[in-house]
C-alpha cells in the first residue's frame, strides 16, 4: 500500500470519529431548536421560590421587513413558570415551548421590587456563571411584578423589541434620569465590600397603571360585587408625581401605548434592595461618576419675583469630577469638585441674556441648586442608606499601603460618617438662539 | 542545513508564544490570587529578576557555544546525566503542556461544545499540533512567526476596546497583601515566565548563537510587557482583592467588548486567536521534546518520538478528573517543579559545568 493511500484512510477514519463526537452538539443546539430571549424577569413565586418569565420574539417576525410596531408587539411572547431556582425554571419552560432557551441575546433581565429585598446575589452569580449571558445585559429593578414590567415593555417609537431595550444604553446619558446599569457592573459590586451596587428603577406608566387597577377591580367586582363601587377608581386617585426632585418610575405622569418608564435608580446593600434614588438624585449620581453627557435642570427662575416660575437649563460637564478622599480621625472628608457649563432653555418676556449679571445671577441660583441636590444626596447615600454607590472607596484607597489596613479601616462603617465638601463651578453660557427678549 | 535553524525574530517569536500562552490559561489570576493589588508591581519585580537570571544563564551558555543543556549536563556528568536531564525535561514539557491543555479544553468545552466530550477536543489540538511538527524546514517556527503578531494585536485590542469599564484606582493599596506577599511570597510567580525553560535548548537551534543573550532578554521584556498588559486588563476590570474567581479572566474581559449595537460578542474572534496560539505552543513543545528524545537515544527519525509524545500529551489532558484537579497542578505542582528544574537544577548544571572547563582549562 502507498503512504498515500494510508493517509486518505487516517483522514477518513478521523472525519468520521470527529464528526461522530462533535455532532451531538448541533444536533440539540441547531439554530431552529433555540429560543432567543429577550428578555427575563423574576418575581416572587406564589407556590415556590420564583416565577420566571422570559420573553421571545417569534421566530419568523424579525425578517419580515413590512412588520410594524404593532406586529412586533403581537410577535413578542412571555412564558412565565415557577421554581425554586432560574435554571429549573428555565428548563420547566424548555419542555413548555419544546425548545432550548438561550439567553446569548437577553437584553434586560427585570427583578421585582420584593424579590430585590430578600437578595440576588444567587441569581446574579449563576446568570454570570452561564457562558450564554452577555455581562453587558441591563438591569432592572421593577416596582411592579417583573412579568407585568415585561408583558407591558412594547415599543412605542421602536421598530422591534430589541431597539427599544437597546435605547437603555444611552437614555441616561443625554436626560440623567436613570443609569444604565448591567449585571457585569452588578456583579463586579458584588465582589466589592466597599462598594454599593446600583440598578435602573423601571417600573409601569399612568396608562399602564390604569389599565392595571381596572382589571383588578373588574377581578374583584366578579369576587365580590360590594367593592366594586370604591375599586373602580383606584386609578385615577393614585399619586402622580410631576417634580423630579420627587420622581421615580411607576409615579409619573406619562401616558402612552408603552406601559413601562424607567426613572431612577435601585440602591442596594450588598445584594439586598435598601432604597431609591429619584430622579434628581439620579442625576446627581452621574454627575459623580461622570456618565453623563448632558440634562435638563429645572430650577426657581431667579429673574422673576414669582418663585412658582421655572428655569431650565441644560447642563453638561465640562471636566470629569474630582473626587478627593482625606481620612483624619479615622473619618473620611470627601471633596467634590464639579465643572458644568449650561445653557438657558426657558426664556422670558423682556430681559436681556447678554447682560452679565444677568448671567452671573442665573449661575449662582444653578450653582445654589445643584449643590443643594448633591448635598441632600450624598447624606442620603451616606447616612440614610449607608452605601458607597459612587465608589468613594476607589479614591480612598491610595492612603492605605496594604489590604489589611484598608480592611482594618472598616470603609462601609465609616462612610457613613464621613463629610462631604460640595464645589460646583458652573459657567452659564447663554441662551440658545434668542438672547434678548 | 540552513533550513534547520531558526533565526532570531523566530526565536523571540517562539519563546514569548510559550509565556502567552500560560497568560491565557489562567496565569494572570494565579498572579493576582498571591498579590492582589500589588500585581503590576510584583510583574515589574519578577520581570526584573527575569532579565537578570536570563542573562546569567545566556552567560553560561555562551561559554559552550551552539551547545544546549543537554550536550553540557554531557559534558559534565556524562551520558547519565544528559538521559536524566533529557527525560526530566521531556516529563516537565509534555505532562504539564497536557494539563494547560486540558483547563483550555474545558474552557472551550463550556463555551461552545457542552455537549461534546473533552477527548474529541484534546484530540484535536493534538492533532494539529503534531501534523505541524511532522513538517519539514521547521515550519512550526515559521507558522508561529505568523501567528505571533495576532496575539499582540489582539491583546491591545483587549486592553483598549475594554479600558472605558477600568478603574485604574484597583491598583491601589499599592503594597496589596504586604511587602512580605508581594516581594518574597510573589516571586513564585515568576514561574509565568515558562520561557526559560526553552531557552536553555535554544543555542544548537539558533542560526546565530552569538545572538542568544539580545534573544532571551527581549523575549522576557515582551512577556514582561503582556504580562504587565494581561494582568491589567483583569486588575482594573474585575476586583482586585478578589473574591471572585473565573474560569479564563481574560475571556471574561473579552465579553465586555462591544461597539454600538453591530460589532457585539467579539468573544469568539478571540477564541480563534487563542486556539491558533494554544495549537502553535503544543507545536513547539512537542517539537523541542522530540528533538530532547532524539538527542538522548540517537534514533534518527524523529517522528516515531513525534507520535509517540502527541499520544502521552492526549492521556495527559485528558486523565485530570476536573477542573480542580488542574488548578493544583499548575499553581502548586507547576511551581515547584519550574523552581526545582528550571531554575535550581539547570543554574547548577550549568554552573558546574562552566568551573569544570575553567579547571580544565
Amino acid at each position: 500500500m502507498s503512504k498515500s493511500f494510508i493517509s486518505i484512510i487516517v483522514f477518513l477514519v478521523l472525519l468520521v470519529i470527529f464528526i461522530n463526537g462533535f455532532s451531538a452538539s448541533y444536533t440539540s443546539r441547531q439554530l431552529g431548536n433555540l429560543a432567543y430571549v429577550l428578555a427575563m424577569g423574576i418575581d416572587v413565586g406564589e407556590n415556590s421560590k420564583m416565577k420566571v418569565s422570559v420573553q421571545f420574539t417569534k421566530t419568523n417576525s424579525v425578517s419580515s421587513s413590512s412588520s410594524s410596531s404593532s406586529e412586533d408587539s403581537s410577535n413578542v411572547v412571555l412564558v412565565s413558570g415557577e421554581a425554586d431556582s432560574i435554571f429549573s425554571a428555565i428548563n420547566l419552560l424548555n419542555s413548555y415551548i419544546g425548545k432550548e432557551i438561550n439567553l446569548s441575546h437577553c437584553s434586560i433581565l427585570v427583578f421585582s421590587e420584593d424579590f430585590a429585598r430578600n437578595g440576588i446575589s444567587t441569581e446574579i452569580y449563576s446568570l454570570m456563571n452561564n457562558e450564554e449571558v452577555r455581562p453587558t445585559t441591563n438591569l432592572v429593578i421593577s416596582k411592579c411584578d417583573a412579568y407585568d414590567y415585561l408583558s407591558n415593555s412594547n415599543p412605542n417609537i421602536e421598530k422591534l423589541t430589541t431597539q427599544y431595550y437597546e435605547t437603555f444604553s444611552i437614555t441616561g446619558r443625554f436626560t440623567g434620569y436613570f443609569s444604565h446599569v448591567t449585571i457585569g457592573e452588578f456583579f463586579n459590586s458584588l465582589s466589592e465590600k466597599s462598594s454599593g451596587s446600583t440598578a435602573i428603577l423601571g417600573g409601569l406608566n399612568a396608562t399602564a397603571r390604569k389599565e392595571n387597577s381596572n382589571n383588578k377591580s373588574d377581578n374583584s367586582s366578579k369576587d365580590d360585587s360590594s367593592n366594586s363601587t370604591n375599586s373602580s377608581e383606584l386609578g385615577e386617585n393614585e399619586n402622580v408625581v410631576i417634580n423630579p426632585e420627587n420622581l421615580i418610575a411607576g409615579n409619573s405622569s406619562v401616558t402612552g401605548k408603552r406601559g413601562t418608564e424607567n426613572f431612577g435608580l435601585a440602591v442596594f446593600n450588598n445584594d439586598v434592595l435598601c432604597g431609591e434614588l429619584t430622579a434628581v438624585e439620579s442625576i446627581c449620581h452621574l454627575l459623580i461618576v461622570n456618565e453623563l453627557d448632558s440634562c435638563i435642570i429645572s430650577i426657581d427662575n431667579p429673574l422673576l419675583e414669582d418663585e412658582a416660575e421655572k428655569m431650565e437649563l441644560l447642563i453638561f460637564p465640562t471636566k470629569k469630577s474630582k473626587i478627593n478622599v482625606d481620612i483624619k480621625d479615622d473619618i473620611p472628608h470627601i471633596s467634590l469638585k464639579l465643572s458644568l457649563d449650561a445653557d438657558i432653555m426657558t426664556i422670558n418676556n423682556n430681559i436681556d441674556y447678554e447682560d452679565e449679571n444677568v448671567l452671573l445671577k442665573i449661575s449662582d441660583s444653578l450653582n445654589k441648586y445643584l449643590k443643594t441636590q448633591l448635598t441632600n444626596y450624598l447624606t442620603k447615600v451616606s447616612k440614610e442608606y449607608g452605601v458607597d454607590i459612587d465608589s468613594f472607596s476607589t479614591k480612598a484607597l491610595s492612603h492605605f499601603s496594604t489590604i489589611p489596613e484598608w480592611e482594618s479601616f472598616d470603609w462601609n462603617n465609616k462612610f457613613k460618617e464621613a463629610t462631604f465638601d460640595v464645589s460646583t463651578d458652573i459657567n452659564v453660557l447663554s441662551t440658545m438662539l434668542i438672547t434678548k427678549t | 542545513m540552513e533550513n534547520t535553524k531558526i533565526g532570531s525574530k523566530e526565536a523571540i517569536a517562539l519563546l514569548v508564544t510559550v509565556i502567552f500562552n500560560h497568560i491565557i490559561a489562567n496565569m494572570t489570576k494565579s498572579i493576582i490570587d498571591t498579590t492582589s493589588s500589588a500585581s503590576l508591581i510584583n510583574i515589574l519585580y519578577i520581570g526584573i529578576i527575569a532579565i537578570i537570571y536570563t542573562c546569567i544563564i545566556c552567560y553560561f551558555l555562551n561559554k559552550f557555544p551552539t551547545l544546549d543543556l543537554m550536550d553540557i549536563s554531557e559534558y559534565l556528568g556524562g551520558k547519565f546525566l544528559k538521559w536524566g536531564v533529557g527525560i526530566l525535561f521531556t516529563i516537565y514539557f509534555i505532562f504539564f503542556a497536557g494539563v494547560l491543555l486540558h483547563m483550555f479544553a474545558s474552557c472551550l468545552e463550556i463555551m461552545y461544545f457542552q455537549l461534546v466530550k473533552i477527548e474529541y477536543i484534546v484530540c484535536l489540538f493534538v492533532i494539529c499540533a503534531t501534523i505541524s511538527c511532522l513538517m519539514k524546514y521547521n515550519a512550526v517556527y515559521r507558522a508561529n512567526l505568523i501567528i505571533f503578531p495576532l496575539l499582540i494585536i489582539s491583546t491591545l485590542f483587549l486592553f483598549l476596546a475594554d479600558f472605558p469599564y477600568m478603574i485604574v484606582e484597583k491598583m491601589y493599596p499599592i503594597l496589596g497583601n504586604g511587602w512580605y506577599a508581594t516581594f518574597v511570597e510573589g516571586l513564585s510567580n515568576m514561574f509565568v515566565f515558562q520561557g526559560i525553560a526553552y531557552i536553555y535548548f535554544i543555542p544548537s537551534k539558533l542560526k546565530e548563537p552569538n545572538l542568544l543573550k539580545k534573544i532571551c532578554v527581549n523575549s522576557i521584556v515582551f512577556s514582561c510587557l503582556f504580562l504587565l498588559i494581561s494582568v491589567a486588563i483583569v486588575l482594573f476590570m474585575f476586583n482586585g482583592f478578589v473574591e471572585t474567581d473565573e474560569l479564563l479572566p481574560l475571556y471574561s474581559a473579552v465579553k465586555y467588548i462591544e461597539f454600538g449595537s453591530f460589532f457585539q460578542k467579539l468573544d469568539s474572534a478571540f477564541v480563534l486567536i487563542w486556539i491558533i496560539g494554544i495549537a502553535s505552543y503544543l507545536s513547539i513543545t512537542l517539537k523541542f521534546s522530540s528533538a530532547i528524545l532524539k538527542k538522548i537515544t540517537k534514533i534518527e527519525n524523529e517522528n516515531i518520538f513525534i507520535y509517540l509524545l502527541a499520544l502521552i500529551l492526549f492521556v495527559g489532558s485528558i486523565w485530570q478528573k476536573n477542573y480542580a484537579t488542574s488548578i493544583f497542578l499548575v499553581n502548586t505542582v507547576y511551581k515547584f517543579s519550574f523552581f526545582i528544574l528550571v531554575i535550581a537544577f539547570s543554574f547548577i548544571i550549568l554552573l558546574l559545568a562552566s568551573i569544570k572547563k575553567v579547571i580544565k582549562k
